[in-house]
């Protein structure tokens, strides 16, 4: 028996080495990497590096680099995840009927899913943009100013979002019986309250899973932003991701390496945070 | 030969002992059903059989082979799964013909056994198909086929290989009733035709009964008794096997032994019934578990009062549902006779020779 | 809501006149792009920014195709999205089987350590990544381009799931019939579960192709960008020239619309099994 789980073991090795290789390789040894980098700070051209231990964490962490970008990028994701939401649980409830020809609805409500950020941001580059766009008068969205620009790149993340999270809520919708529904007709519901106390509800699991997606993809934001705003106008754009991404040269990698650590630990907290307090008001079927 | 010996073997699962210090021997070419509820550990007992499942302690062999260590491939069995464990992808032809690819087999008129041509595999599974009357289905998937049509295909996959030994793990027991008489039949002739070992486990008394050669029950992880369906039926060794076997099940009662003038009795608290002459000496006063079948009781003034409780009419018998001091007991009988009424008084007996007796602590036969 | 009693007609069509009004919401940039797309910029300017296209040139795309360099950014896109989609089947494949049919040592530890990767997206470790590429010379190469996206916890999560719902029976009965590891993965395992690994590489295509951030930060020549960062380039490149930079998004997102058209199915089984999107 011994020699058979031996085998066994051996088999699990080898099947999963490619995997961790992989891992090792790009995930945990940049990690460590970004730990070491973070205790270090580097001369402008990366020849020589001095060990300056949590000081760097401490100041890039209190400092206003990081600071302006954390509420930047909370921002953005307090302008896309609950309006995206909201649009597309209301294109999924609108949907979810037997229609003739509602598979077409279907396709063009996921639609968007196929667009991708670098897509998007093209269009509505086209759409808002102050000097050759169609909506340019609409100074709501305008990418020129300051005040609104993050608005303007939140726009086509929403729509962006919307394929994917019109996807998933209409599986959720789908998958509830209709003899749910029909028992709440016959208890005398009407549509508005069967949605709000019978429906949602029972999808609050998946809304929950969606809800922790969207607010991932916010705080990874970087292709829109990159094509939109460029982290303009005025540094108003730029998110953590942006910041980080513009920290590649040696002198700014030890900054940089602390606040990807602070992105982490944040994006880290926001998804326990959120799993915590809204696992007690869902609802898990099943 | 192809003989199945268990010595003393045991599995434990974690803390969980499944099958404890089973000793037995399922004779060559023998059919062999292993009785019990669920859970009693009957189908590992099957699994450690395929190499399925590892055996913590004793010895099992196959033939004069020790298998403890030897892989599932190279144990010459084949195993039939209760939900037939068909590739779902694959057409009847490619299941039937799955155990060919991997294994050598052995050919008639050639010393070593080899790994098969195409057309030799094809050759077979269009034999094996055709005894089971599967010629038509070869290019079906499983999907397309009826429950029964899945069953043969499962059993065809396990013949084609031509086993030392033919394992079933309640193969039946996805058939719908009438089905499932049918295929009893089918497979107490396919026995005869192949001249192999069956294993066949079933929870199932009737399945038992009706097919096999000899039943072994067991519970709890443990061997209750090995024998021939009229001797487990005529002479069970405990209460377990007792009430296990026989539908409506055997009637036990609690009573007090009581000798008087040297003959025994047996005190149910309302009424004394008269026991057989047993080797074993009882002695006044010690308390027994009387057992009765249902058809040896019988109502024309016996010694036991009981007040009836329901009617169960069955067309051609009839049971009756009494109360004897508390312990309800079954009286099967021809539905000729005249209707009780529940609530009405009745006076049981029946026949010294047609008591079982069982001691109230061991639960063990009392011969 | 499939079984509501016979609907009446008039509400039938009010339905579907509110779905459509949607529809034109949700498609409306598409349209805009299209019609910008396909109109001469001057003209279409001096007309007013109208709702329909001014001055039609249908050679836009054939220009956008030779300005942007199209040709071989799509290349470039295609061969790293194979790469990365073949390697992602594979790598999952094997670990997902480990995962599921195999015991050994420190199984769960592995399991969450390969989940723990979820929680470590190319962004936080762009930096160190990047220094990597660099000191190897992997910049502006295929290897640099799909290298990181090789395995993927999404990828053995996904199958293993696939896998645990193959029956036991169906493993034991494999056993009997002497399969090994690599001929029941073969013969059983993947054929049974068809459909996920089709979805994985559906959802594993639209990543790959989608793929922006980390492209963008390690090719430094246009001939090694993918068709994405083609895209930026064009479309900081052309302000005044819009009409190429809406066609080439339009020729980008060609192959993935076809994947939403032809394999829709398998598209939203592996996005509802767990969301990824470049």
């Amino acid at each position: 028996m011994t020699a058979k789980k031996m085998r066994e073991s051996l088999w699990a090795a080898a099947l999963l080495l490619p995997s961790l290789v992989i891992f090792t390789a790009f995930f945990f040894y940049p990690l460590y990497r970004l730990v070491d980098l973070g205790l270090h700070q580097q001369n402008r051209f990366g020849t020589s590096s001095r060990y300056v231990g949590l000081d760097q964490f401490r100041d890039v962490l209190t400092g206003s680099e990081f600071l302006d970008g954390l509420s930047i990028t909370f921002r953005f994701v307090l302008f896309t995840v609950p309006i995206g939401l909201v649009l597309g649980v209301l294109l999924a409830v609108a949907a979810n009927r037997q229609l003739r020809g509602i598979k077409i609805f279907h396709t063009v409500f996921a639609s968007t899913v196929a667009s991708s950020v670098a897509v998007t941001s093209v269009i509505f580059l086209m759409l808002i943009n102050p000097q050759v766009g169609y909506l340019g008068d609409v100074s709501f969205f305008s990418l020129a100013d300051p005040d609104t620009a993050l608005r303007g790149v939140a726009l086509s993340s929403i729509w962006a979002n919307l394929g994917l999270t019109f996807i998933i809520v209409l599986a959720a919708l789908q998958s509830i019986p209709d003899e749910i529904h029909e028992a709440a007709v016959l208890d005398g519901y009407g549509p508005a309250r069967k949605l709000f106390k019978i429906t949602l509800p029972l999808i609050s699991p998946s809304l929950l899973f969606l809800t922790v997606v969207l607010v991932i993809f916010g705080f990874q934001a970087f292709g829109q932003i990159d094509i939109l705003t460029g982290g303009g106008p005025a540094g108003s754009t730029e998110t953590l991701v942006y910041k980080i991404f513009n920290s590649q040269q040696p002198i700014a990698q030890g900054r940089g390496a602390v606040m990807a650590i602070g992105l982490f630990g944040v994006t880290f907290l926001v998804s326990l945070a959120q799993l915590a307090l809204l696992e007690r008001r869902v609802h898990y079927g099943n | 030969m192809s003989e199945i010996v268990f010595e003393g073997v045991t599995k434990r699962f974690g803390d969980v002992t499944a099958v404890d210090d089973l000793d037995l021997r399922i004779e060559h070419e023998e059919f062999m059903v292993l009785l019990g509820p669920s859970g009693c550990g009957k189908t590992t007992a099957l699994r450690m059989v395929a190499g399925l499942d590892s055996i913590t302690s004793g010895t099992l062999r196959i033939g004069d082979r020790v298998v403890n260590d030897v892989e599932a491939k190279h144990r010459n069995v084949s195993m039939v799964f209760q939900s037939y464990a068909l590739y779902p992808h694959l057409t009847v032809f490619k299941n039937i013909e799955s155990p060919l690819i991997p294994r050598d087999m052995s050919v008639e008129g050639e010393e070593h056994p080899r790994r098969l041509r195409k057309d030799e595999r094809a050759e077979r599974v269009r034999a094996v198909a055709e005894t089971l009357g599967l010629g038509e289905l070869l290019g079906r998937k499983p999907a397309a086929l009826s429950g029964g049509q899945r069953q043969r295909v499962a059993l065809a996959r396990a013949i084609v290989s031509r086993p030392a030994a033919f394992l079933m793990d309640e193969p039946l027991s996805n058939l719908d009733a009438k089905l499932r008489s049918q295929t009893r039949i089918e497979l107490s002739e396919l026995h005869t035709r192949l001249a192999t070992t069956f294993v066949f486990v079933t929870h199932d008394q009737v399945e038992a009964m009706t097919m096999a050669d000899r039943l072994a029950i067991i519970d709890q992880g443990r061997l209750q008794q090995v024998g021939t369906p009229r001797e487990v039926y005529d002479r069970p060794r405990n209460l377990f096997v007792a009430r296990f076997i026989g539908s409506p099940p055997m009637n036990t009662i609690p009573a007090t032994v009581r000798v008087d003038e040297g003959e025994p009795w047996a005190d149910t608290g309302a009424g004394r019934l008269r026991l057989p002459h047993l080797d074993a000496a009882l002695t006044d006063g010690a308390p027994v578990v009387i057992g009765v079948r249902p058809e040896d009781l019988h109502r024309d003034a016996g010694p036991v009062q009981t007040t009836v409780r329901a009617i169960e009419w069955l067309g051609p018998e009839r049971h009756v549902l009494c109360d004897v001091a508390g312990t309800m007991v079954t009286i099967r009988e021809p539905a000729e006779k005249r209707d009780p009424q529940p609530g009405e008084l009745l006076a049981v007996g029946c026949e010294p020779a047609n008591v079982h007796v069982f001691d109230a602590q061991s639960e063990e036969r009392i011969t | 809501m499939g079984t509501d009693a016979p609907t009446a007609l008039w509400k039938k069509l009010a339905w579907y006149v509110g779905l459509s009004a949607l529809a034109l919401i949700v498609l409306f940039p598409i349209y805009m792009t299209l019609v910008r797309a396909l109109s001469t910029p001057a003209s279409y300017f001096s007309a007013g920014q109208p709702w329909h296209p001014v001055d039609v040139q249908w050679d836009v795309f054939t220009t956008a195709f030779s300005r942007g360099d199209l040709g071989s950014k799509m290349l470039t896109s295609a061969i790293v999205t194979l790469i990365v989609v073949t390697a992602q089947l594979a790598t999952s494949i094997l670990a997902a089987y480990a995962f599921t049919f195999l015991e050994f040592p420190c199984r769960r530890l592995l399991f969450a350590l390969f989940m723990a990767t979820l929680m470590l997206p190319i962004e936080v470790t762009l930096i160190p990544n990047v220094e990597m590429m660099r000191d190897l010379g992997w910049f502006n190469s295929y290897v640099g381009l799909s290298a990181p996206f090789l395995a993927t916890a999404f990828g053995t999560f996904l199958l293993r799931q696939g896998f645990l719902g193959i029956p036991h029976d169906l493993r034991d009965a494999a056993t009997l019939d002497g399969f090994g590891h690599l001929a029941f993965l073969r013969r059983v395992a993947i054929p049974v579960t068809r459909p996920v690994v089709a979805s994985f590489a559906v959802v594993s295509f639209l990543a790959a192709w989608n793929q922006y951030t980390w492209p963008r930060a390690i090719t430094t020549q246009g001939k090694w960008e993918t068709v994405q960062i083609g895209l930026h380039s064009l479309a900081s490149a052309t302000v005044d020239k819009g009409n190429l930079a809406l066609a080439a998004a339009l020729i980008a997102a060609l192959p993935v619309l076809a994947l939403l058209i032809f394999l829709q199915r398998h598209l939203i089984r592996g996005l509802t099994a767990g969301a990824v999107k470049g």
